[in-house]
């Protein structure tokens, strides 16, 4: 399975009482371009906080990686009677 | 396998099959031989790796009407949270270490490490919770 991020959301709403359906495909890789520059900004911060709490940084960063790349293939259907709702993460 | 004695799980439900014929199909099943892989030094393992967590609810409410929830969340996720302890300081790793001892548990969350993971991981292959509750059955199962 690949460790990189999940590029792609999948959520198809059904609101039971309108009948419209809502369909949307969420680029989640545009959405981690956007958080890049935060990051990178937040960066010395993230390692003076490591030091303080004497928390190995680049390990718990890779963890973060990890657990980011391993949401691929994620799946949520929930199926009520008020709506029905379908979120699938590529 | 698991998804096998789930297809027989799910016609017993909808009427198709007997109690009787899926009792004799899931020991058909279990007397089958698992696919087996050859690894470098004649070592075998399983095939077909456990990849993902199934939760699967169906409730019906009297008021609402019938609610069904299937998640499937990547096994990967819970491999790659064990990395997440580097997260806990070494201090705090010993407290820890030490409320689970006074509980009995002797684990020390420092030395989990992916291999050890993997052994659970494993043992969790035929793991299969069924609840079945007058207006809700949920089922948890790997796949």
């Amino acid at each position: 399975m690949t460790m990189l991020p999940p590029m792609l959301a999948v959520v198809r709403i059904l609101p039971s009482r309108t009948g419209r359906r809502i369909r949307l495909w969420v680029p989640l890789f545009l959405v981690w371009l956007l958080l890049l520059p935060f990051v990178l900004v937040l960066l010395p911060v993230y390692f003076v906080v490591c030091a303080v709490m004497d928390i190995a940084p680049f390990a718990t960063l890779g963890a973060f990686f990890a657990v980011l790349g391993s949401l691929n293939g994620t799946h949520v259907e929930v199926d009520s009677p008020d709506a029905a709702v379908w979120i699938h993460v590529y | 396998m698991n998804e096998n004695r789930r297809q027989i799980l799910d016609m017993l439900a909808s009427g198709k099959i007997t109690a009787d014929e899926a009792e004799r199909l899931l020991k058909a099943i279990e007397r089958e031989p698992a696919t087996l892989i050859a690894g470098p030094a004649g070592e075998t393992r399983r095939g077909d790796k456990v990849k993902y967590l199934r939760v699967v609810v169906d409730a019906t409410d009297e008021k609402d009407g019938p609610t069904k929830v299937n998640v499937r969340v990547p096994m990967q996720l819970l491999r790659a949270g064990v990395k997440l302890t580097s997260i806990i300081p070494p201090r705090a790793r010993e407290e820890v270490n030490a409320a689970l001892r006074k509980e009995g548990i002797e684990v020390d969350i420092g030395k989990l490490t992916p291999d050890s993971l993997e052994e659970i991981v494993e043992q969790l292959r035929d793991l299969q919770v069924d609840v079945d509750h007058e207006h809700a059955k949920v089922r948890v199962f790997c796949e």
